[in-house]
């Protein structure tokens, strides 16, 4: 029986996921764009950018508009592959069923 | 565990269209820039004084568009590959008329009827182009028409030159930026109501 590949448990979490395939399809985004189109409350998403970003699979520039704070995300190489990776794997878990669901 | 993976993969599918999908809206550069170039038509003609009207007005232009698309970009809060392309096509289309139309026109390399159909050249690579990077058949085929507009020019004479002039400015820019503009209105509205 073939080993069944094991998905990354950093980008499994919705929100990181949900992150990751944002910035997978943008140069970059701030915060208030990924906040909102991910949903999510500003605690929430901070932590798990905080979690992306220690892991390198996100990288954060931090500026200043009109005096505010403006952190702007991008996705980083590492990223990039960890996000195919969980998506070859997930394909690969899926089997049959993605075949049915395309 | 198979819903579980299932609605991973849906999750990704729909952040991925999230992420490609642009709210930004053009029109009032479309407009900006077909009365400006009315203004500086009208300005040339009445002052007689060409030289002063056209850079004038094309540099308040640019400013307020740069103004403007900086605004924009700062509201959308991401940046994407068809922003950036689409920004570089009227940008690079935008700086070489305006060099052209200085130096070009100030060293009398051109005449108007060359001028004016690289210009119309100009004009229809960018529509042309901006529609084909946004699979957007309106605006290709505006771009096909700035290239007719290049065609006819060739062969008008100078009066009739400037009246073509005028109508693609009308048609082209003024009241295709108006569409945009309702387009845009319409989109907010129902994007309010879904």
């Amino acid at each position: 029986m073939p080993e069944l590949p094991e998905l990354d448990p950093l980008v499994h979490g919705q929100l990181r996921l949900a992150v990751l395939s944002i910035l997978s399809t943008v140069d970059n985004a701030d915060f208030t764009y990924l906040r909102d189109r991910t949903g999510s409350t500003d605690g929430n998403i901070a932590a798990h950018l905080l979690k992306l970003e220690q892991a390198g699979y996100i990288a954060v520039e931090k500026t200043f508009l009109n005096r505010k704070p403006l952190s702007i995300y991008r996705m980083t190489e590492t990223g990039r592959t960890a996000l195919t990776n969980y998506i070859r794997n997930l394909k690969k878990l899926l089997g049959g069923e993605f075949n049915k669901a395309k | 565990m198979d819903q579980e993976l299932l609605g991973r993969l849906e999750l990704i599918e729909n952040m991925v269209s999230q992420g490609r999908r642009t709210t930004h809206y053009w029109g009032w550069s479309f407009v900006l820039w077909g009365a400006g170039q009315l203004i500086a038509l009208a300005w040339a003609v009445l002052s007689g004084r060409p030289e002063i009207a056209w850079p004038v007005t094309m540099t308040i232009c640019g400013i307020l568009t740069a103004i403007g698309s900086s605004r924009m970009r700062k509201e959308e809060g991401a940046e994407t590959i068809v922003s950036r392309s689409l920004g570089s096509i009227w940008f690079s289309c935008g700086i070489a008329l305006f060099f052209l139309g200085i130096v070009g026109n100030g060293a009398g390399v051109f005449t108007l009827k060359s001028f004016m159909v690289v210009l119309f050249a100009l004009m229809g690579i960018a529509n042309m182009a901006g529609g084909t990077i946004l699979r957007w058949k309106t605006q290709q085929f505006l771009g096909a028409i700035w290239w007719a507009g290049a065609v006819a020019v060739m062969f008008e004479s100078e009066r009739l030159i400037l009246w073509t002039f005028i109508a693609m400015t009308l048609a082209a820019e003024l009241l295709f930026g108006i569409y945009l503009m309702y387009k845009q209105r319409a989109d907010l509205r129902h994007a309010r109501t879904a």
